[in-house]
């Protein structure tokens, strides 16, 4: 076997060419590049010094370490935090209308019987 | 006007229509490299190395005082560039998609049988576990189909060696072949 009989099929394989404007978006990068995103040393500073300032604080107390684990709780589950919240505002407003809701008087009937409906569908027994 | 002075011409004036001149001629020469360095099976991220490679070279231009041709030193920044991009590639993929043969040797030749394409999968594992030059050479050579004074040019190499990494690196691929067909 010559040493030269494998390589031919390598020449079939296809060969990469330049795009006809490859010359003009090289050029147009090099003249105007992209503005890089910098952030200067002193922001980074000051938020490192928040961040400890405010860590130091809320450490002293019980409060603020209530906090800070309501913190990393809702950083770490986003997701079921999102959730949370919005059940209990749902839960909140709901309650709060009731306590609003025309007790006698026109419309009062109607009120009752939508509250109904609503509180009906929350427990699944909606039709 | 030679591109040593297209470059000169450039510092001084500014002017865009100078380096784009010095992109379209040796664009094609860049590519060629780059491409070989990155292999076949990565030839997707060709034109894009490329790119980055003009404009690094755009970057540096300041730096570039004559002392070797314009292209040399072009090549060594298109070598640099794309070396680090084949190691970026391979740490982020674990293996070179070598299937890719199927599509590009299969379907274009209906003659090409599995057989074939099998040949052609083991040659180019074969290449690609060789060291980043001598695998560049194979590719220049067999796939670019380049004569080995074109890449003594690219690669700023005397013909001479050239000869030799080529020697080198076919004896390497004839013993891997040799032992990947024994172990079948």
């Amino acid at each position: 076997m010559s040493s030269e009989d494998p390589f031919p099929p390598l020449a079939t394989l296809a060969r990469p060419r330049l795009s006809p404007f490859f010359a003009g978006r090289v050029v147009a990068r090099a003249v105007n590049p992209p503005v890089p995103c910098t952030r200067s040393r002193l922001m980074l500073l000051y938020w490192l010094v928040l961040a400890c300032v405010a860590g130091t604080a809320l450490a002293g107390t019980w409060a603020g370490v209530g906090a800070l684990l309501l913190v990393a709780a809702c950083s770490a589950f986003p997701g079921a935090c999102a959730r949370f919240v919005v059940a209990a505002a749902v839960g909140l407003s709901g309650r709060r209308a009731e306590r609003h809701a025309p007790q006698r008087g026109c419309g009062a009937s109607r009120w009752r019987a939508s509250a109904d409906s609503t509180r009906e569908w929350r427990s699944g027994d909606a039709p | 006007m030679t591109d040593e002075e297209l470059v000169e011409r450039y510092l001084e004036a500014r002017d865009p229509a100078d380096f784009r001149e010095l992109v379209e001629r040796n664009g094609p020469r860049v590519l060629r490299l780059v491409a070989s360095i990155l292999g076949p099976f990565r030839s997707a991220d060709a034109e894009e190395t490329t790119q980055d490679v003009f404009l690094r070279a755009h970057e540096r231009l300041a730096q570039f005082r004559g002392e070797a041709r314009f292209s040399t030193w072009l090549h060594r920044i298109a070598w640099s560039v794309a070396v680090n991009r084949t190691r970026l590639l391979s740490a982020r993929r674990e293996h070179v998609p070598l299937d890719a043969v199927y599509d590009l040797a299969g379907p274009a030749d209906p003659r090409a049988d599995a057989e074939a394409s099998q040949r052609v999968v083991r040659l180019g594992e074969a290449v690609e576990a060789l060291p980043d030059l001598y695998r560049t050479v194979v590719y220049l050579h067999y796939w670019q189909e380049a004569s080995v004074a074109e890449i003594g040019a690219l690669l700023g190499a005397p013909p001479n060696t050239v000869k030799s990494y080529l020697f080198r690196a076919r004896e390497r691929i004839l013993r891997s072949l040799e032992t990947k067909g024994a172990g079948r």
